[in-house]
């Protein structure tokens, strides 16, 4: 099982841009066209979803079973309901040196500053400053790293 | 691309089936893309889509028309209450609701028409009509543009 999910990672890893320098993958990640790696990036079980542009920096260590969602289909001024075929985009944002712990999810429209922390299991709905360590659903400051 | 177009309607084929050994009603097509399975106590409405919703317990789930579901959802309808019985709770959600990723829905709960569950919530309490819910638990934060939904509901605009 080992060998026949990395040959499907490096399949679906074409898809993704950037550097890609550095890169581990661990477990069956999905990537999309608009997704771009930086330097030293660890992705573990990551799923990419959606539409929009998802920028991961330089150091970046994601753990398992995270979950970008870049797109959510539009339920404002569609003609459907609860909503019709197209998608509101945005996109997401993850500077460098930057922590996400495992099952987290990050929703569109967010940018995670250079050096924060997302504890296990957050949920991020909005920004998050440089230096921060957020937890939780919606996502709260917790505290700030030294140095 | 015509493979992956087959692929998937042998997986939503394969996926159905399975999620129909739990269903005891339905009142018209189901979609399941993803593993799904019920409980064999669910009643479901016409046009309903899944991807992905495990229903655990042997409590009475009701689902109205129009649902639709990301993946990885729960919902929890048995518990185990102070005495060591096990406590059934019911589940009622309503008409046009949508769920986002990986969310979970604890027993005895009621979802609004039209309401809209985030992403990895987890539903405790009753949600309003038209309301847009998250967080764990999840609180109301917004709510639909009650007019365009009703105007579109009465003119049959469904997806």
């Amino acid at each position: 099982m080992g060998i026949l999910t990395s040959i499907l990672n490096k399949w679906r890893l074409k898809r993704a841009k950037g550097s890609k320098k550095n890169l581990v993958l661990k477990g069956s990640c999905y990537f999309t066209n608009k997704v771009v790696l930086g330097n030293n990036v660890y992705l573990e079980e990551v799923k990419f979803k959606g539409q929009g542009n998802i920028i991961i920096g330089n150091n970046v260590k994601i753990n398992s079973k995270t979950i970008f969602i870049s797109d959510i289909h539009n339920y404002k001024t569609g003609n459907a309901i609860p909503y019709d075929s197209t998608y509101i985009i945005k996109d997401i944002i993850v500077e460098d040196n930057v922590w996400i712990g495992d099952r987290s999810i990050i929703l569109m429209g967010v940018r995670l500053g250079k050096g924060s922390i997302i504890m296990p299991g957050s949920v991020v709905v909005k920004d998050v400053p440089p230096k921060t360590i957020v937890a939780g659903h919606p996502a709260q400051e917790i505290g700030k790293v030294n140095g | 691309m015509i493979i992956k177009k087959i692929i998937r309607k042998i997986r939503r084929f394969f996926y159905t089936f399975i999620a129909s050994l739990g269903i005891k009603e339905k009142k018209g097509p189901v979609f399941v893309n993803f593993y799904s399975k019920f409980n064999g106590n669910t009643y479901l409405g016409k046009n309903v889509g899944f991807n992905g919703m495990v229903i655990k317990g042997k409590g009475k789930v009701i689902i109205g028309d129009y649902f639709h579901s990301g993946q990885e959802c729960l919902i929890v309808t048995e518990y185990p209450n102070d005495k060591g019985e096990i406590e059934k709770k019911d589940v009622i959600i309503e008409d046009f609701v949508w769920f986002g990723d990986r969310v979970i829905v604890l027993g005895g709960v009621k979802i609004g028409e039209g309401a809209i569950i985030q992403a990895g919530s987890v539903v405790m309490e009753d949600i309003p009509k038209y309301a847009i819910a998250g967080g764990n638990p999840a609180k109301v934060f917004k709510y639909r543009d009650i007019e365009h939904f009703e105007k579109l509901k009465k003119e049959g605009k469904v997806h």
